[in-house]
């Protein structure tokens, strides 16, 4: 298909749209995720969002008769299950001796496990329940299923969670850098940390239609990873990171839609990937090129017998 | 009013971490406008105490009064200075703004720091020698230029109590005497400051009144009461050897130290 | 043989084998670990395919397994720039091989039954129905063959190493220092993580493989701290799961994988919350113990006079001058006192308190 062709597509303006407000939202968020060191929570937030998801579908069936696969529906029970798959591993570390990295993990197992214990048990039931078709793509993501009601659910979800980003930005800042001190200056830190894993989960929950739960981890960490590289100010790295995520939400979906059997999920993934490296590369006075750089430049100052002196 | 009440009040303070108690029944009573060091060996609750004051964590017993109140009426009256490894030094972040963020707390929610803010934040970095690197990313600083940055961020906290856990630990010289120097000026600006402390050698040196803690309060008061080889040892137990190093010190100094007490009381 | 037997068979050595896995893993707190190889051994398994055209061959499993150890030499080449975090690292590398394997799939294996299922939970009951034969003799599936394999293989390691790991797992750098080579080990037991995972994956899927690694070993870590009965404990665990978790499959009729693993993640939520000792309740009540115990005593002191506060030493006591001492609220004080009264730590002399000879003891005993 031709560009023009694809821009004047309904259905695929409105997978562009949507690719390009999640890679940005989730490219923002990540990197409050990335800089209290907890990137894996994306992981087990999107994998433990299938248990929600299915639960609401199958809520919707019984309420309805008929069961519900719109954004609407199905992305309030991810909320619920990511917040409860967190709030449960903060309850694990703190009262048992296990490490953080294990509770993830076992919360994966719970959740994960029983999301798929329902989607399977969906999908084999008799007498079938309507609507059940598709609820697999939620694992590896179906941009083009995506829907102008998944799109308004996707922006109103995203603007809320960069709103409020915003409107905390210093308090998530002092807290999310040093934790004690902003107990310190009379924030109620358990509040704010609730707070900063609820944006979070929206941030992972809101793309796992397009990319899938297995894939959401890319989303959210990359493009911060990537931007981290760029920038010494919080503000340029959130900016830069949800740029690139937008980017990389933007040419998945263009590539996904030129060639045929593309899925979009892996492309965008891959793209930022790309990003990913050829910033640990090329990013000034931090990346591996400008140091090996000024390595070389400081070992031919030392071999210059006259400049031994000069040295810094 | 305030200068009534002692700054820091704490009675029958116990605080345990799951199964042993870290500090059992803690008495201890900072006055106002004092320089005191908490000093005890390795596990004696030191870093505890200040955090169980911040309510960071929880006390199993006791009361702690700040300025005659509840600790959570006041909350906003105490300083705090973390372990310098406490944070992550590769946090996307300039100096500047690292000292800014003393000013968040009576800035409120949603306002962002302005003009006068960044005034004060350079102001205070200039106190501590650090003016030229106000720009650079934080994780370019050295151990003792990282400490002196979270001075500054405390001085522009401008709290009437400020709490400092271990702000000597591995610093240069230069940078611990830039930091008595400062600790002296805030007492003599009325402020005062709890700070842990690891080297027995200086204690004499850089406190009014000290707090010797081994998860008890073995004694506090004045240096020249409580920094005794008796209550020294009481506290140390077996691990003498520093213990008599400092006490050696503490001989020459004392005179010293007293005559200097006394010209500080003086002053008040 | 029946079918759900050997469903079961390959259920239960699969758990096994993965439980004693991931043991070294949750020790040394890199279990997500296994979930970066579970999506990273992808486009291994899919090019292996691709070449050997035989998903079983066991040259596949090699190839894959060492897509596994690619991923984790990444991670570590990525970690050690210092530029980016550990845990991120390991996100984008897995996140960015499973993608490959993903569009490698979707452009080359259009036609072979290759779709989500497989990846995600893997499917016993077909791993059954794929015998080998021996002669005329049916041998059972080819899949519980190649898992028994790979168990003897784990096996075997553990047993000839199992002084090394113990003290790498406890004390590495002790066993630097001892001539032990901690990175090297480290790395052969990734390898053999990474042939887990392979061999696993058709019967298993990746579900199954990381929540057997970790929920089994976790749990087995809260209920004790030694090596030896940790992995004891996590085959237990293990092996319940599987056997409940085949059985519930059988009757949803659906793959067990997924209720093997939510098994194992609920076994681990019990004794999270009820292990003697480290579980969630114990620890609760044992702080409110010694919550009632430190009152008691703190009581206790006021009035044996241990204190400076203390002025009115060993004379008789009102409660109201007590209770001005004590920093407590009402109902607190007022349930320390009953309990001195009841363990007869304390007299009551009308209208003052008054301590025992057995308070005094106890005070003595637990303050120094």
């Amino acid at each position: 298909m031709l560009m023009i062709e694809l821009l004047t597509d309904y259905t695929f303006r409105t997978v562009l749209l949507g690719t390009a407000m999640i890679g940005a939202v989730s490219g923002a968020l990540g990197c409050f995720a990335y800089l209290r060191r907890q990137s894996l929570i994306g992981d087990v937030v999107s994998h433990s969002s299938l248990f929600g998801v299915m639960l609401f579908f199958l809520a919707s069936y019984w309420l309805t008769g008929q069961g519900s696969k719109s954004l609407v529906v199905l992305i309030p029970g991810a909320i619920c299950a990511g917040t409860a798959a967190l709030l449960l591993t903060r309850t694990v570390v703190q009262r048992t001796r296990l490490k953080q990295d294990s509770s993830l993990g076992v919360m994966l197992a719970i959740f994960f496990g029983a999301g798929i214990v329902l989607l399977r048990w969906v999908q084999r039931v008799d007498p079938p329940i309507p609507g059940r078709r598709g609820l697999e793509d939620y694992l590896f993501g179906m941009a083009a299923a995506m829907t102008q009601d998944d799109l308004w659910m996707i922006g109103i979800l995203g603007f809320l969670a960069i709103l409020v980003m915003l409107l905390l930005w210093k308090e998530l800042k002092v807290y999310t850098f040093d934790p004690l001190f902003s107990h310190s200056l009379g924030y109620r830190t358990a509040k704010l940390d609730t707070l900063l894993v609820m944006i979070l989960v929206v941030g992972i929950v809101i793309g796992i239609q397009s990319v899938g739960v297995v894939l959401m981890i890319a989303l959210l960490i990359t493009p911060a990873s990537a931007a981290r590289q760029w920038t010494r100010r919080l503000g340029t790295m959130v900016i830069l990171a949800s740029l690139t995520g937008a980017v990389c939400g933007l040419v998945g979906s263009v590539i996904s839609a030129t060639y045929s059997h593309v899925p979009t999920g892996p492309v965008i993934v891959l793209a930022s990937t790309l990003i990913f490296v050829v910033s640990l590369m090329l990013a000034p006075g931090r990346g591996i090129v400008s140091r090996m750089l000024h390595r070389s430049k400081l070992m031919s100052t030392i071999r210059q017998p006259n400049a031994g002196g000069d040295l810094p | 009013m305030l200068d009534n009440d002692p700054a820091l009040s704490l009675k029958g303070l116990t605080v345990a971490y799951d199964t042993e108690p870290v500090l059992w029944n803690v008495d201890l009573e900072v006055p106002a406008g004092v320089l005191m060091g908490v000093v005890g060996p390795n596990g004696a609750g030191k870093s505890t105490l200040l955090k169980a004051v911040l309510g960071i964590l929880p006390s199993l017993a006791g009361a702690i009064r700040v300025f005659g109140q509840p600790y959570s009426a006041q909350r906003t009256l105490i300083g705090y200075v973390p372990q310098r490894s406490s944070v992550d030094w590769d946090f996307p972040t300039t100096v500047l703004d690292l000292v800014l963020m003393g000013t968040y707390g009576r800035l409120g929610w949603f306002r962002r720091p302005g003009n006068a803010e960044r005034k004060a934040a350079r102001q205070a970095l200039e106190r501590v020698q650090m003016a030229e690197f106000a720009n650079r990313q934080i994780g370019e600083l050295s151990g003792g230029q990282q400490q002196r940055v979270f001075l500054a961020r405390a001085f522009v906290q401008d709290a009437p109590l400020l709490l400092m856990d271990e702000p000597f630990a591995g610093v240069d010289a230069t940078t611990e005497q830039t930091l008595v120097d400062l600790m002296r000026e805030l007492r003599q600006k009325g402020k005062t400051l709890v700070i842990v402390h690891h080297d027995l050698t200086t204690v004499c040196e850089y406190f009014d009144q000290v707090a010797l803690l081994n998860r008890k309060v073995i004694g506090a008061g004045h240096v020249s009461n409580v920094f005794t080889t008796e209550l020294l040892e009481k506290t140390y137990g077996g691990s003498l050897n520093q213990c008599k190093v400092a006490c050696r010190q503490f001989s020459t100094l004392t005179s010293e130290s007293i005559s200097r007490n006394q010209d500080g009381h003086a002053d008040d | 043989m029946s079918l759900v037997f050997w469903t079961l068979a390959i259920a239960l050595i699969t758990a096994v084998t993965c439980a004693l896995c991931g043991t070294y893993l949750v020790v040394k707190k890199e279990a997500l670990v296994s979930e970066g190889i579970s999506h990273a051994v992808l486009p291994g398994i899919i090019v292996g395919y691709l070449v050997f055209q035989d998903r079983s061959s066991p040259l596949l499993i090699l190839a894959a397994a060492a897509t596994g150890l690619l991923m984790v030499g990444l991670v570590q080449l990525i970690k050690r720039t210092r530029l980016v975090d550990g845990d991120a690292s390991l996100g984008i590398v897995f996140s960015a091989m499973f993608s490959g394997g993903v569009i490698l799939a979707s452009q080359n294996l259009r036609n072979v039954h290759f779709h989500a299922q497989c990846i995600i939970d893997g499917n016993l009951a077909t791993a059954a129905l794929k015998t080998v034969q021996w002669g005329d003799v049916d041998l059972g599936p080819q899949a519980f063959w190649m898992m028994a394999l790979t168990l003897a293989l784990v096996l075997t390691f553990i047993l000839t190493f199992y002084k090394e790991l113990k003290l790498m797992a406890f004390d590495e750098s002790l066993a630097r220092s001892m001539g032990f080579r901690p990175v090297l080990m480290h790395l052969v037991w990734l390898g053999l993580v990474s042939i887990t995972t392979v061999s696993a994956f058709e019967a298993a899927g990746s579900i199954l493989v990381v929540a057997l690694m970790i929920a089994p070993p976790a749990a087995a870590y809260l209920l004790t701290k030694n090596l030896f009965p940790m992995l004891n404990w996590s085959v237990v665990i293990a092996v319940a799961s599987s056997v409940v978790g085949v059985y519930a499959g059988y009757h949803l009729d659906i793959s067990p994988t997924g209720p093997i693993a939510l098994a194992a993640g609920l076994f681990f939520l019990g004794v999270a919350l009820f292990a003697p000792g480290q579980g969630i309740y114990s620890r609760w009540q044992l702080r409110r113990q010694q919550k009632s115990s430190v009152f008691e005593q703190l009581l206790l002191v006021q009035l044996a006079g241990k204190t400076d506060h203390a002025a009115a030493a060993e004379t008789p006591r009102s409660p109201e001058s007590l209770f001005r001492q004590v920093a407590w609220s009402r109902r607190q004080f007022e349930a320390a006192l009953g309990r001195c009264l009841e363990r007869k730590w304390i007299l009551r002399q009308g209208q003052q308190y008054l301590i025992t000879q057995d308070g005094r003891v106890h005070v003595e005993k637990d303050l120094y």
